[in-house]
């Protein structure tokens, strides 16, 4: 049986009827020969059916290949974060991740834990294409609801949507992983916009809040080798969690990351507090019934669920004074709301 | 493990016997049960349905089979987080479309919740072997004395299809059930001519529209197809009240479909392994990391039966009802 990167295997993939004749259903069959195959007729109705338990599927998730009828492009939230570039938008070539980090916002947002994947990838980038002959370059984030990188031996997204970024130039095209897939980008040459982003956190903070996702010395080493390769690469401390000993962590985290990585050609830097938007929080404690993170004290304001006002200062204000050490302070964003 | 069954059933009678099982007796149609305090605490609970009426059922039949799932379901998904499995014992509705050998006993089972973990940090922990079917498997026909996991069910009435989470499968073949409505002799036993369904949009909770494998350019790798006039019934009912993840359809195949209602000693004791099998799954969820497990059934035999889990600790002997109740 083939695995993913995170070790994740397999067991079933439901195809829809109309993504039968695709190349990448075809693409994934061949790569997951164990897997049962079964046949569904509308994958978001399966997708979205009420009732089910996101982190029960999360134990053995399984793969829903859809052919997507669009809207390709959304609009990117604030929450997507440019970095100071306009007009956001993303694309969702898979929905879900093989990630189950605990914090992640994809537990409200999707009913289910299986990752939903659209096989008409091709039609996602005609309509990038189109956007960008009419208004031209924008920002957009290709792995908002998933994890792409850690999916890249079985479907190379990545690769494909960086190939497109080459041929559209005023485009800035972002890739956000926790993978240290890298070596899946090894043969491609750097493109000038695009950028990698590794979010990071402390080991302690890794191990126990984003399973399934690779340790911070590895997402370390997969920056500094995309790093030494040519490519941009922007870093991400979000979210930052006030756990016991936060400050020492997230400082210690700070000083390894550069340590490892030479800071001058590190682009920007964002970092953020946890924080969560709507009712997702509701359903994610639902979920997470044994989760002191989820069930914590958090306060809601303006739809807005997150720490204190006065902690979330103290952490802007510790995590600043330490990233302040290595990097020029106009390449440093803090990012709320 | 507390069995409860119409009064009187011969299938309950032999099940219980080779089960070595207490019987709880009651009517179904009755708002409370007779001896309802033993369902209330049972462990787990196996429920022998009323016996089906020849032929074709009505609407009505249909809507009482319906009814007694709702109480049954709603009762115990309310009371505990307990395995709740179903047998159903009528002859086929429509033995022209019916595969050789599918006149069968057939389990459903309301699971409880699989655990809230992480796939990478868990699955090593999961008892027995990956919940997957051998690719042999898959493109085996179903034979009479075959147990099979279902990984979906067809209400092709309804223009419906239901599929129960694979969270965990203890190493049964899986198979495709079509559930009810109307069908071919083709569209049993073999994928590769399976014919397309009448396709309604979904309406049922927890249903999508039905669709044969006939538009599949992989029917080698879709399970074989099964004829359960029942499936349909328990699944329209489950889904209403349970989540995906806490359902589970199992196909026994009759090796004598003589007799319609008694299963004979043999049958009975491949219900009791498949019982022994499903509660394995149901105790799944409650392994922690480096833990083992053995549970083990008495057959009809007198041996014992037993799915043993992952070897990393020392095994402890546990009975399905004490896996039930671990937490």
């Amino acid at each position: 049986m083939i695995e993913t990167p995170t070790g994740h295997h397999f067991t079933h993939i439901y195809v829809e009827e109309a993504a039968a004749p695709f190349p990448d259903t075809d693409r994934i069959l061949r790569l997951l020969p164990q897997a049962t195959v079964v046949p569904i007729s509308d994958a978001r109705a399966l997708f979205n059916r009420r009732n089910q338990h996101f982190q029960a599927q999360k134990s053995n998730p399984k793969l829903i290949l859809s052919v997507d009828h669009g809207p390709y492009l959304y609009r990117g939230s604030e929450r997507v974060q440019s970095f100071g570039d306009h007009q956001v938008y993303y694309v969702a070539p898979i929905r879900n991740c093989v990630y189950n980090c605990e914090y992640c916002f994809l537990q409200g947002m999707h009913a289910s834990g299986d990752l939903l994947v659209t096989v008409n990838n091709q039609d996602m980038m005609q309509a990038a294409s189109s956007l960008y002959r009419d208004r031209g370059g924008y920002f957009l984030s290709i792995s908002y609801l998933t994890d792409l990188m850690a999916f890249e031996s079985l479907l190379p997204f990545c690769r494909r949507w960086i190939e497109f970024a080459r041929e559209h130039p005023e485009l800035l095209l972002e890739i956000r992983t926790k993978s240290d897939n890298v070596q899946a980008l090894r043969d491609l040459a750097p493109v000038a916009n695009v950028v990698l982003v590794w979010s990071l956190s402390p080991e302690s903070v890794s191990r126990k809040h984003e399973r399934g996702a690779a340790s911070f010395r590895n997402r370390l080493l997969a920056a500094r080798t995309a790093q030494q390769a040519g490519w941009r690469l922007r870093l991400c401390f979000d979210p930052v969690l006030r756990v016991p000993g936060w400050k020492d962590l997230y400082h210690d985290c700070i000083s390894e990351t550069f340590r490892r990585l030479n800071g001058e050609a590190v682009e920007q830097v964002s970092f953020g507090v946890f924080r969560l938007h709507g009712d997702f929080l509701d359903r994610m404690r639902k979920l997470y019934s044994q989760s002191p993170l989820l069930h914590a004290d958090w306060q809601r304001r303006d739809h807005l669920t997150t720490y204190r006002e006065e902690e979330i200062e103290e952490v802007r204000h510790a995590v600043q004074t330490s990233l302040y050490r290595h990097l020029d302070p106009s390449k440093i964003t803090f990012v709320h709301g | 493990m507390t069995i409860v069954s119409v009064p009187g059933h011969d299938a309950a009678r032999v099940i219980c016997r080779v089960l070595k099982l207490r019987r709880v007796t009651g009517s179904w149609k009755s708002p409370t049960f007779a001896d309802s305090q033993h369902f209330a605490t049972a462990d787990t609970v196996l429920f022998v349905n009323e016996q089906t009426p020849r032929g074709r059922r009505s609407a009505a039949q249909r809507c009482t089979t319906d009814i007694l799932w709702a109480y049954m379901l709603g009762r115990a998904a309310s009371v505990s987080r307990r395995p709740l499995i179903g047998v159903y014992l009528g002859p086929a509705q429509n033995a022209s479309f019916t595969p050789p050998g599918s006149r069968s006993p057939t389990l459903h089972a309301a699971l409880p919740a699989a655990p809230a973990t992480s796939a990478g940090s868990r699955s090593g922990a999961l008892p027995s072997s990956p919940p997957t079917s051998a690719q042999s498997d898959i493109a085996a026909t179903p034979t009479a004395g075959s147990l099979w996991l279902a990984n979906r069910v067809e209400d092709r009435q309804a223009g419906q299809c239901y599929y129960p989470d694979m969270l965990v499968n203890p190493g049964l073949r899986e198979v495709g059930v079509i559930g009810s409505g109307p069908g071919t002799e083709a569209d049993a036993i073999s994928s590769a001519t399976g014919t397309k369904a009448a396709g309604r949009e979904s309406s049922g909770p927890g249903a999508t529209s039905a669709i044969s494998v006939s538009a599949m350019p992989i029917p080698d790798r879709t399970a074989p197809l099964l004829v359960d006039p029942q499936a349909a019934a328990f699944c329209r009912t489950a889904f209403a009240f349970l989540p995906p993840n806490r359902i589970a359809c199992c196909e026994l195949l009759a090796s004598t479909p003589a007799d319609e209602t008694a299963p004979t000693e043999q049958q009975a004791e491949m219900l009791a392994r498949l019982a022994a099998e499903l509660a394995l799954i149901a105790v799944a969820g409650t392994l922690q990391a480096n833990e083992s497990i053995e549970i083990s059934v008495q057959g009809g035999s007198g041996r014992a039966e037993s799915c043993a889990g992952s070897a990393r600790a020392p095994r402890r002997s546990r009975s399905p009802v004490q896996q039930g109740r671990r937490e």
